[in-house]
């Protein structure tokens, strides 16, 4: 009976790793947010995010006070059309790094609660399938 | 490179994106600038300009499309031949969500010179259909409700209303600088 309880503790734990683990193996840099215009209800922030571990890992959710809510989403282009498509988890690979940048996937950082004006810091969590989070400050950078 | 400016035919340029030998004449079209006045194709003749279509919720691709058009016409402009004569109109299909008070902010924070400008959705489409391109709204899950697929294109139109170029992505600023002001020499010499 102990055996078989063992092995399923044992089992329960492989499979808990193996479904990823802790973020504090993930490196944030470059974190920028693009000062949105005056009376934009969602602005833009970029980054780049490296997996200094041997898994797979993956963030599930991002938040922050600075906004009502956070997603990330990638810009498509089919011809010459743009269209957005969220991301509903991000995944980096073992010793691997992954950019978010213009034009391509980036956060979005909808109904901000603050102003965001150049040179200011916005804290962002990012929340692991491990449930352990993260934070990294964006700056806001005007770019016009 | 022209091969000779004087008698300028397709032949002798390579532009990329460059409609020429017969470009589609932009037909009559109204819609409403920011400042609440009419926008139609007399605010287009006799200048040169530079078409985009976005949203103002649109986080990513138009910033970045607006900021380099902010550069290059910062750097058109000083050629004497662009500097009273170019113009970047932003054209939201958004009207729901872009008032005029919106659009307006959205434009002049790029640059104060910057025309905004929409309409009602079949003004709109009208207008859009000139350029052979289309917009769609996207229902989307959350806060925002919905979005906007559009043209990430920049377009061209000469003084004489041609739709005469088509910049795709990538849009690199010295890139479309050097074929602006190719196209703008050919057609000049054209006549």
């Amino acid at each position: 009976m102990r055996t078989v309880l063992a092995n399923i503790v044992m089992a329960f734990t492989l499979l808990h790793c193996q479904s990823g683990y802790s973020c504090t193996a993930l490196f944030v840099t470059d974190a920028w947010i693009r000062e949105p215009p005056p009376m934009a209800k969602i602005a833009a922030g970029y980054f780049a995010i490296e997996n200094r571990s041997d898994r797979e890992l993956t963030v599930t959710a991002l938040s922050s006070n600075c906004c009502e809510r956070i997603e990330m989403h990638r810009t498509i282009l089919t011809g010459d059309r743009a269209s957005m498509s969220p991301i509903d988890e991000l995944t980096i690979p073992p010793h691997d790094t992954v950019k978010f940048s213009p034009g391509g996937s980036h956060l979005m950082l909808i109904h901000p609660r603050i102003a965001m004006g150049q040179g200011k810091l916005v804290d962002i969590e990012f929340q692991c399938v491990d449930g352990a989070v993260s934070q990294t400050s964006f700056e806001i950078v005007t770019v016009r | 490179m022209l091969a000779n400016q004087q008698n300028p035919r397709q032949s002798d340029v390579n532009i990329p994106g460059f409609l020429w030998l017969d470009p589609p004449t932009i037909d009559s079209f109204v819609l409403s600038n920011s400042d609440g006045s009419e926008f139609t194709e007399a605010q287009m003749a006799e200048h040169w300009t530079l078409v985009v279509f976005g949203f103002t919720n649109c986080p990513d691709i138009c910033p970045t499309t607006m900021a380099t058009l902010n550069q290059l016409h910062e750097k058109l402009i000083e050629d004497p031949r662009l500097s009273e004569d170019l113009q970047v109109v932003f054209v939201s299909v958004d009207p729901e969500r872009d008032s005029h008070e919106i659009l307006g902010d959205y434009v002049h924070y790029f640059d104060p010179s910057f025309v905004g400008v929409t309409g009602d959705d079949e003004s709109l489409r009208r207008f859009a259909k000139q350029f052979s391109t289309l917009f769609m709204k996207v229902d989307t899950a959350g806060v925002p409700g919905y979005s906007m697929n559009h043209s990430a294109s920049v377009l061209l139109v000469d003084p004489a209303l041609r739709f005469v170029s088509v910049f795709s992505l990538p849009h690199e600023i010295e890139d479309m600088r050097e074929r602006l002001l190719q196209i703008v020499t050919f057609i000049e010499a054209a006549g």
